[in-house]
């Protein structure tokens, strides 16, 4: 028996209070394992359709299923529940920029409840799976663009949650620190967490060949597994 | 709680990197909680006056010039027997006339060939606010020519005293709601400034309880902080008002004693203050998480159910 997808869409619409259309009919599974690049426009729908899976949006119509449950109308007091099995990086990476790496990354354990000594061997773990073991004293304003979204990174994925959602996790980067962070979110897809990716940097989509899945005026135009698209596919050479 | 030095950390790393603002919501409480304080102590000493007043209210019952001795003192021992009655004592013409006589800076022997003055029972009741019925009752036994308890000025006086009370309670009232509504405003603005922290929070899965505890502290402590100055500075003012009063006057009916005064104080400013504090800053920091936990998209026709 086939495994249930960890991220299913179902005919899933999202419509703004203000009657913007972010998703219109979305139909689409995401496995355990995969990594999946979101791509398209600005405003295509890609954030959107991100937000959908960790509830900061409730979807309009259809629904979303994540981890084999329905969380179309997931009551409001399970939401944490939900958003502890799911990571989540931003461009701009949320760090809170009066606590050191450490405080950051222990934050997310801290909120939840965690144990302290299982904090207190857990962070240096992420620590070191980023790369910023020697930087863990320091605040993120003394740290490069790059380094502050390793740190988002450790904190995403220290509870180790099976699904890790990346909303434009390289738009304040430059192009090498972008395949750098790529990088380690492939090594993160390696340990078994199910990656998606949204971007809109052909150059990323192109040099590591995953799943893609192309969005524009909220519909997915084309859904296609690694090695299935072209490189030079029009569509995503207007992108860069 | 496994991590309430976390939420001790966080609440006091949040009062600090916004010390300024802190300071001066501590400040506004303060002056809120001082305030209320004030009123508090007049109501107290109020209730005290009228308490006092009503205890030592006396009833004189005159008696006729042409009872003896000895009828005199059997109706002294009926009206000890009528409920409501604590004490009699029998005050003798002579006796009556010689505190008179005390009482006045004039020798009234100059002005009165003779003692005018009747014999009298001189009643306190153990219910003041039965004096009437118990007056009605005595004035129609037989040798009591009047009964006075000063009906006209207690009604007077106690209507004046419920009034000021009144008064300072409604000011007691809206004390309160406006230290409400200060300590809510600032927890809206600590909430504003921290709404990336929050964000975070809920990002990673906190619960709203976790997420509101801070915040709860925070205004605990706005709320226990500006009580305990509060009362320290009425604790300090009141003992110099004490200390001035009982020199200069010697008669001081209306003092209440210090520690009393400032036990009642303590409870009721620490449990006001507390409940102020806490509540305002849960009104604030849960309209906060009902906007932002999730924004529902537009319901469409045929949503899945």
């Amino acid at each position: 028996m086939p495994r249930e997808p960890v991220v299913h869409f179902q005919r899933t619409s999202l419509v703004y209070p203000n009657l913007v259309r972010a998703l219109e009919d979305v139909e689409m599974e995401v496995h355990e394992g995969e990594f999946c690049f979101f791509v398209g426009p600005t405003g295509c729908g890609k954030s959107s359709l991100l937000r959908c899976i960790y509830l900061s949006e409730r979807p309009s119509k259809g629904r979303v299923r994540v981890l084999g449950r329905d969380i179309t109308h997931l009551p409001p007091s399970k939401i944490p529940q939900l958003r502890r099995k799911i990571g989540v990086v931003f461009q701009d990476f949320q760090l809170l920029e009066y606590k050191t790496v450490t405080e950051n990354v222990a934050f997310a354990l801290h909120v939840i409840g965690a144990p302290l000594e299982d904090i207190r061997r857990r962070v240096p773990l992420a620590l070191r799976m980023v790369g910023l073991e020697s930087k863990a004293n320091m605040l993120p304003d003394e740290l490069s663009g790059g380094e502050q979204q390793r740190v988002a990174i450790a904190r995403a994925i220290i509870n180790t949650p099976p699904i890790l959602l990346c909303d434009e996790p390289t738009g304040n980067l430059d192009p090498d620190t972008s395949m750098e962070i790529v990088r380690l979110l492939t090594l993160v897809n390696q340990r078994g967490t199910t990656v998606l990716m949204a971007t809109h940097d052909a150059h990323i989509v192109n040099t590591f060949r995953k799943r893609v899945v192309y969005i524009e005026n909220g519909k997915i135009l084309w859904d296609r597994n690694q090695g299935e698209y072209k490189a030079d596919d029009e569509k995503l050479r207007l992108l860069s | 709680m496994r991590n309430f030095g976390f939420f001790l950390r966080e609440t006091f790393e949040g009062i600090r990197r916004h010390s300024s603002g802190s300071l001066v919501t501590f400040s506004q409480v303060f002056i809120t909680l001082f305030l209320l304080g004030i009123s508090l102590v007049f109501i107290i000493t109020i209730n005290h006056i009228v308490d006092n007043f009503l205890n030592n209210l006396e009833m004189g019952a005159f008696l006729s010039d042409d009872l003896t001795y000895d009828q005199s003192v059997e109706l002294m021992d009926i009206v000890g027997n009528l409920p409501g009655v604590r004490n009699v004592e029998y005050v003798s013409k002579e006796e009556a006339f010689a505190l008179m006589k005390q009482q006045t800076t004039v020798d009234i022997s100059d002005y009165v060939s003779q003692n005018p003055l009747p014999a009298s029972l001189r009643i306190t009741v153990t219910s003041p606010r039965a004096a009437e019925e118990i007056a009605g009752t005595i004035a129609l036994l037989e040798g009591v020519d009047d009964v006075t308890y000063g009906e006209s000025q207690l009604q007077t006086i106690l209507t004046i005293f419920y009034g000021l009370e009144l008064i300072s309670f409604f000011s007691v009232v809206f004390t309160a709601g406006a230290t409400m509504v200060t300590i809510n405003n600032t927890i809206r603005l600590a909430i504003l400034s921290r709404r990336k922290e929050i964000r975070i929070m809920q990002l990673v899965g906190a619960t709203n309880g976790f997420i509101r505890l801070p915040f709860l502290i925070e205004g605990f402590l706005y709320g226990v902080g500006g009580a305990a100055l509060a009362l320290g500075i009425i604790a300090i003012g009141y003992g110099f008002l004490i200390e001035y009063v009982q020199e200069h006057y010697i008669f001081n009916p209306w003092i209440v004693d210090h520690d009393l005064m400032m036990g009642n104080l303590a409870i009721m400013l620490f449990v006001l203050g507390t409940l102020i504090g806490v509540i305002a800053s849960l009104i604030a920091v849960d309209k906060h998480l009902r906007d932002e936990t999730y924004r529902p998209g537009l319901v469409l026709e045929g949503v899945a159910k």
